[in-house]
């Protein structure tokens, strides 16, 4: 990264705009439910014979047919409304046309000639899998593709409110319709005015000036919540974007200084009727926050920003330049929001990756976004630090520095020296040289590691740091790898596998370093029986290649799946990474990486993949930014950057073609500590039963990820008896799917799955958290 | 010290507003405006100094007290108090003070004396004050701003600190930190650093701050911030917990589960910011009623380009 400060000063403050612009087209208002159509899925997969066996093999991209094609019959026909005559000189959003501009003219966007907004399918950038095996998903960056010169000082009236969809999956045919309201029913009506200082100062004198409020185009846009399965089935977003120019002005032309502020609103989609409504507001505007669901199914949020490109907050100056440090709960009876209090509060990045332990403790892994501000923060050393949040208590407790205490196995020995050559131009070089000779002394035991390191003279625990790419990490996925019960049937530890993104470049300590890395993580926390942690940290073997913004999906085998991505941060300099096709997957018997079945598209930024009921892998999205921050334009060779992706890919895992067990029959709602019966025909050969949590994902992360292995009790003939956990927190309530797995040959095979919903949400609604309500 | 805060984290954020909105980058200022500790006589109102489309003083005052902000003849321009924020149209400076190019098109009211106009109903503004953008600048260069509380004259005052920080500094153990067993200290990398603190003693182990007061204290199941020490309130991250000791009597309060804590630590950077010189600390901490010193130093490491 040689780049002057001043370039970097740029960049970064356009990466603040970065993961949140979003702007529609089609009437995203609209608030009828409306089919949109089937579209088959080609049953031909991208691999033969043995290779499907070896790497999997994916369908061919299908598509919403909804769209350019159908809105342009609509319009010849009169169906659809046509806008005034075009002005020559102002889009219909108001900002100055580009002559130069290029609009893609195929069947994912349409430009009509009478001058109305550009039409453009969403492309998944955050999906949920319903408990009736739809799909739920929204639009990122809605309507970018109208930027004419600079999505950085148009993104406040171009983008629009993004869209959502319901998508049914059959074997061999998708059809799609949309909700009611399209767009989650975006409101900022509790927006702070003490947030918009700067236009306040042109709105108190009587200058005619419009200072370009914009609440036609967007008003609370669904993108940058995050996404959370409540215990009765429905999806709850939580935080999104609110766009204006601050200052600026509408007329006679729309330009200013973007600034995207993290909205209170959280809503919730009922899949029984296909509609959005509003539940209770947070007390703190988020942007990119964090949600975990908690044992009670109440839902914990964290992070985020309440404006991110100017945050200054004059009636809380303390809070000016921060995420958001406040955490709340959201309590189900309720539907409010609780502050969780002084001791609650934690400095954490956007979009922290947190996940649920045994004990009921949330855990923050030391992952997130790091673009804020700069990728850099006054507290940003915290960031570093894996720690626990006690619900009960309601207070962190510092578990470590991740990556540290290390524990290496000898593959994790062997990876080391490759470790080092990541993507860090410099660094590397100087440290290889250094510390070859400690490599072969480096053992199990993490101090005596320390003490011979303690003999070099720079400090030795920042240079282990460095090599193995310990601290923070940025744009990684988190997946948590499945629970296990001891011999007692207590779940004692979990472990949760990063790789990938971007590492804290220690030499510069900065968070986020922007060097995309293939080194990879194990990190665990072991639970006493007093439900006391401990930390520790394994090396595994390297990805297959260093991968920017992969998503992870378990497979209910306990493989992960690694799709997507580029191989550079499509955030520091969008358009100028290239698309990584190639798939890969983490062995957890060898914990290793190795490539698997290439994609059809390229899915950089706020791309999808999720496990689906049948044991494929749907993966989705691609919403990039505007090309360096300009407006929407391919650099040959490069990622395609002149709009978004609407289609979907279906992986098929290896296992999808041996012969596999089946489920026959499930009771579909089970309660902890509660015993299963299983009917099966396979009983004799299943190894494992496994529950899967419904996937909720968005910006690589989903803070409910988990796959929990139940202990087999007994079997018979014909069926199994398996046995809820007793602790809560191992199987948080609401929908999961139920997989029996077989091994033959080695190879673990799972069935279809079977839906099971776990009971036992505390849904009253407490006087005390209604009173600690703001 | 809120001050401290609010720079590190907003400085190079809006500083790069301001260069979008003028395109003054070619004369970027080499100098930023700071804030130093706001007079006793100012206590309870709240001073924010933001590098927004320009260096831009910020003020709420929630107290019963008025605060007059006067301009550079002497002469009150703002006012904050219970009705609100007012200014006095018949001042230049009002206008001057608007918008960083002020508002060249804007006369002051005709007449005589203060004719004051409420402008925000909240006790709340933020002004472009060119005292902090004046024409000549050096690292010893001092800004003043007089006001009045309920009538009695004070100063809103700060100094210039270099613009842009074109490195970083890196802290290290002069040696391993020699300390009992079971007791480990981590520099965690940052600007400033942490430092993580493990015990695993069933004794506590309490850091001093720069004062030599107590500051933390790491428990086997507890951690505890004392809320005297200046050093807790300067870098604490629970800005709830600070509020709420505010008015109280100093003493220990809870921060966080045990036997492992990380704090940011200011200490492993110099107090003077123009200085590039390695910069030599220390702290203390008291186990068993024994005191153990760890030394460090820290060094500027210059960005590359």
């Amino acid at each position: 990264m040689k780049k002057t400060l001043p370039t970097l000063l740029a960049l970064s403050a356009a990466i603040t705009l970065a993961g949140c612009g979003g702007g529609s087209n089609d009437n995203a208002g609209a608030t009828s439910q409306r089919i949109t159509g089937t579209s088959s899925i080609e049953p031909r997969l991208n691999c033969e014979g043995a290779e499907c066996n070896e790497i999997g093999g994916f369908t061919k991209p299908f598509v919403e047919p909804w769209g350019p094609s159908v809105m342009r019959e609509l319009s010849e026909t009169g169906e659809m409304p046509r806008s005034e005559i075009e002005d020559p000189l102002r889009t219909p959003k108001g900002n100055l046309k580009n002559p130069l501009k290029m609009v893609p003219q195929d069947d994912r966007c349409l430009r009509m000639a009478d001058g109305r907004p550009t039409e453009c399918k969403p492309a998944a950038g955050s999906i949920a899998l319903l408990e009736d095996n739809r799909v739920l998903y929204f639009n990122a960056l809605e309507g970018t593709e109208d930027a004419e010169f600079s999505i950085f000082f148009e993104a406040g009236t171009v983008v629009t409110n993004d869209q959502t969809r319901v998508m049914t999956l059959n074997s061999n045919e998708a059809g799609w319709m949309r909700p009611s309201p399209i767009d989650g029913g975006a409101t900022n009506e509790n927006r702070n005015t003490l947030l918009k200082p700067f236009s306040a100062l042109l709105d108190n004198l009587p200058l005619g000036i419009d200072t370009g409020e914009d609440e036609i185009n967007n008003d609370g846009a669904l993108f940058c919540a995050d996404l959370s399965m409540l215990a009765d089935g429905r999806v709850m977003a939580v935080g999104g974007t609110d766009y204006y120019f601050e200052p600026g002005i509408s007329a006679p032309i729309a330009i200013g200084l973007s600034e995207l502020e993290g909205v209170r609103n959280a809503r919730v989609f009922d899949p029984r009727n296909n509609s959005w409504s509003k539940t209770g507001d947070m007390n703190y505007g988020r942007w990119y926050p964090s949600l975990t669901t908690l044992p009670d199914g109440n839902v914990f949020v964290s992070s985020g920003v309440t404006k991110l490109i100017k945050p200054v907050y004059l009636e809380r100056p303390l809070a000016s330049g921060r995420n958001v440090v406040e955490t709340e709960t959201y309590n189900l009876g309720c539907g409010t929001w609780t502050d969780n209090g002084g001791l609650a509060q934690r400095s954490l990045p956007l979009y922290p990756r947190h996940h649920l332990l045994p004990n009921g403790h949330v855990l923050y892994n030391a992952a997130g976004q790091a673009f804020n501000p700069f990728g850099q923060a006054y507290d940003q050393a915290l960031w570093n630090i894996v720690a626990a949040y006690d619900p009960i208590n309601k207070l962190w407790t510092d578990l470590g520095y991740a990556g540290l205490p290390l524990r290496l196995n000898e593959l994790g020995l062997d990876r080391l020296g490759s470790a080092l050559n990541p993507t860090n131009p410099d660094a590397p070089a100087d440290l290889q040289q250094t510390v070859t000779g400690l490599l072969s002394s480096l053992t199990s035991d993490p101090m005596a590691l320390l003490s011979s390191l303690e003999s070099l003279p720079r400090e030795p625990q920042a240079l282990l740091s460095t090599l193995i790419g310990a601290g923070f990490r940025g744009s990684t996925f988190s997946i948590q790898l499945p629970l296990r019960p001891n011999e007692a049937g207590r779940y004692d530890n979990a472990e949760f596998l990063t790789g990938g993104g971007v590492l804290g470049l220690v030499a510069a300590n900065s968070p986020g370093s922007y060097v995309t890395t293939d080194t990879s993580r194990i990190d665990r926390i072991n639970i006493d029986a007093d439900d006391s942690m401990s930390y520790e940290s394994r090396v595994t073997g390297n990805m297959t290649t260093p991968r920017w913004y992969g998503t992870g999906v378990l497979l209910p085998t306990g493989q992960v799946m690694v799709f997507s991505g580029a191989d550079r941060d499509e955030v520091v300099l969008p358009g100028t990474g290239a698309p990584i096709l190639r798939s890969e997957m983490f062995d957890p018997v060898t914990e290793t990486w190795k490539p698997m079945a290439t994609q059809h598209n390229p899915r950089t930024y706020h791309n999808t993949a999720m496990l689906l009921p049948d044991g494929r892998v749907l993966i989705g999205g691609h919403s990039p930014i505007n090309t360096a921050y300009a407006f929407s334009i391919n650099i040959p060779g490069l990622s395609p950057n002149d709009g978004r992706d609407p289609s979907f890919e279906i992986y098929n895992p290896p296992y999808m073609f041996q012969q596999r067990p089946t489920i026959n029959a499930v009771a579909n709602r089970a309660d902890h500590g509660q015993s299963l019966n299983v009917a099966t025909p396979d009983a004799a050969d299943i190894v494992e039963v496994v529950m899967v949590r419904r996937t909720t994902l968005t910006h690589i992360v989903d803070g409910d990820q988990r796959t929990v292995v139940l202990p087999i009790t007994s079997r018979t003939g014909n069926s199994l008896t398996v046995k809820m956990p007793e602790q809560k927190a191992v199987l948080p309530p609401g929908p999961y799917m139920m997989f029996v797995i077989t091994e033959r040959n080695g190879m673990r095979v799972p069935s279809e799955s079977k839906p099971v919903r776990v009971t036992g949400a505390d849904t009253t609604c407490r006087p005390d958290a209604m009173m600690a309500a703001r | 010290m809120k001050m401290t805060v609010l720079r590190a984290g907003l400085a190079p954020v809006l500083l790069f507003s301001a260069q979008l909105c003028f395109a003054h980058a070619d004369h970027e200022p080499e100098f930023l405006p700071q804030l130093l500790p706001l007079p006793e006589a100012m206590a309870g109102i709240k001073v924010q100094l933001a590098h927004t489309l320009a260096p831009q003083l910020l003020v709420n005052n929630p107290t019963s007290k008025t605060l007059t902000v006067l301009a550079q003849d002497q002469k009150p321009f703002l006012r904050f108090s219970p009705k609100g924020a007012e200014a006095n149209v018949r001042h230049q400076t009002w206008f001057d003070s608007y918008l960083p190019g002020g508002l060249p098109t804007r006369k002051p009211e005709p007449g005589v004396g203060a004719d004051w106009r409420v402008v925000s109903s909240k006790s709340t503004w933020g002004w472009f004050d060119l005292r902090l953008r004046p024409e000549k600048v050096s690292a010893d260069s001092r800004w003043s701003i007089p006001v009045l509380v309920d009538g009695k004259a004070t100063r809103i005052e700060g100094k210039f600190v270099p613009a842009l920080q074109k490195g970083a500094w890196q802290a290290s153990w002069d040696k391993p930190p020699t300390l009992p067993e079971g007791v480990s200290l981590q520099l965690v990398p940052g600007q400033p650093f942490g430092i993580m603190l493990v015990s695993r003693l069933k004794t506590d182990v309490v850091v001093q701050d720069r004062d030599h007061q107590p500051f933390l204290r790491v428990g086997p199941k507890q951690t505890h911030a004392h809320t005297g020490s200046q050093l807790w309130r300067e870098t604490t991250t629970q800005v709830g917990l600070l509020d709420s000791a505010q008015g109280t009597k100093p003493g220990w309060q809870i921060i966080g589960g045990g036997g492992r804590y990380t704090w940011l630590e200011p200490r492993t950077q110099p107090t003077d910011k123009t200085s590039k010189k390695p910069h030599q600390w220390h702290i203390n901490l008291v186990i068993d009623n024994k005191m153990y010193r760890v030394d460090g130093t820290s060094r500027w490491s210059a960005a590359k380009h």
